[in-house]
């Protein structure tokens, strides 16, 4: 079992280091083996919305820099672990980055979910379970539910905690999880 | 130019390589040439331009000054683009001062049918107007970007088109009487069957990787399958 834990250089903080820390812990514990990475500025090129992701290179970006290595990761691992600082609500600009560029993981067609709204079919038959763990100095309430709501609202099996700067509440909100590769529709 | 004496500065963010494919291009220069007629200081930065070339500090000088900033860009994963994020992410710690005084809108606009998947998005602007000590004005979210370009002038889009330029006169408004804000967020699509939108889309991704040289089964490549 594979864990892959990714998070913004940009952004290294005590508290980053401590969640790192315990997340490092909790998954060898649990028998994963880790591979980290850290996103620095300009690691990646940011998605230019050329599309050639499904229709010239179906499955790969165009741009052959650090994404490879993080989608092939993402692709490959069992859980993916988004270790994100939260910016105006959403994702900093690095994990963005990163966030864009997973593009290509999905097809162009359209799908309608059970909720009515619109979305991409998945390209793949499953996916890594998705943890996105958002942190912050100072984080007010609308920009933890923005958050949550970013993530969670039109995409299915993802899991968002936002950090409360107690550790056995990441631990709790893990145990929670179904920490495997899950199926259906994104 | 303007009477008002107040600025308005456009920020064009399609990360988009050729701008005159970029949706988000189009509305900000219809935004800059309404607010021209009307004698308004108006000022387009394309975000893209500003990172490629190393000109973000100017940008963000302009920013700083401008009585009003209108963003027009599209939803890249139910938020702004990475390049859009890492622009004002930037300006908020380099150059961002609070200016109470100066009005935030937003042009929204993502490939879905539904106008509405482009609510997230508006509030981040919300938020980093809040944070960077802004007034909010709202804006318009638009869906079914993926047409626009091809149809901007058909009779389906004559909502959207008067409900884009309705954001533009509300910024007008702002110039003259900054007690007339109101933070408004208007949702809009063109009226248009949603099977058909569907289909067209569909049909197009196939039809652009035919003359890719790839057949329809290419397409559903697993290039990171685990064996």
């Amino acid at each position: 079992m594979q864990a892959y834990l990714i998070s913004d250089g940009e952004f290294l903080s005590p508290r980053q280091k401590q969640i790192k820390q315990q997340l490092t812990e909790y998954f060898t514990a649990k028998g994963f083996s880790i591979l980290e990475k850290t996103l620095e500025r300009d690691s990646l090129a940011f998605c230019r919305g050329c599309f050639d992701c499904w229709v010239k290179t179906p499955g790969e970006c165009i741009m052959k820099d650090g994404i490879v290595e993080i989608n092939r990761a993402c692709m490959t691992s069992d859980v993916v672990v988004y270790l994100c600082p939260v910016i105006f609500g959403q994702f900093s600009a690095n994990m963005k980055y990163a966030i864009d560029r997973w593009l290509p993981n999905m097809l162009p067609f359209f799908i309608t979910r059970d909720d009515g709204s619109t979305m991409h079919s998945p390209r793949y038959r499953d996916y890594a379970a998705q943890v996105f763990i958002g942190y912050g100095e100072t984080l007010s309430p609308e920009e933890s539910q923005l958050f949550i709501d970013i993530n969670k609202k039109h995409r299915s099996n993802v899991t968002v905690i936002i950090d409360e700067r107690d550790n056995d509440k990441i631990v709790s909100a893990l145990n929670a999880v179904s920490l495997s590769r899950v199926g259906g529709a994104l | 130019m303007s009477e008002s004496g107040k600025r308005v500065i456009l920020l064009s963010a399609s990360p988009k390589v050729d701008q005159s494919w970029a949706v988000s291009e189009i509305l900000a220069k219809r935004g800059e040439m309404q607010l021209k007629n009307e004698q308004i200081d108006a000022t387009l930065i394309n975000v893209r331009h500003a990172i490629m070339h190393h000109e973000t500090l100017p940008a963000f000088e302009n920013m700083q000054e401008a009585d009003a900033i209108v963003l027009v860009f599209p939803l890249y994963f139910f938020c702004l683009p990475g390049m859009l994020t890492r622009f004002l992410q930037d300006f908020s710690t380099k150059e961002a001062k609070e200016k109470k005084d100066c009005a935030v809108f937003a042009i929204v606009n993502c490939g879905f049918p539904e106008p509405e998947l482009n609510l997230e998005a508006m509030r981040v602007v919300e938020q980093f107007t809040l944070q960077t000590g802004r007034v909010f004005g709202g804006g318009v979210m638009i869906g079914c970007g993926g047409m626009f370009i091809s149809t901007q002038k058909a009779p389906f889009m004559k909502q959207v088109m008067a409900e884009l330029d309705s954001v533009f006169e509300r910024v007008r408004r702002y110039t003259e009487d900054s007690s007339s804000i109101e933070a408004k967020i208007i949702a809009t699509a063109p009226k248009f069957p949603r099977k058909l939108y569907f289909f067209a889309g569909n049909a197009g991704w196939k039809s652009t990787a035919r003359k890719n040289h790839l057949t329809r089964k290419d397409l559903y490549r697993t290039p990171y399958r685990q064996e």
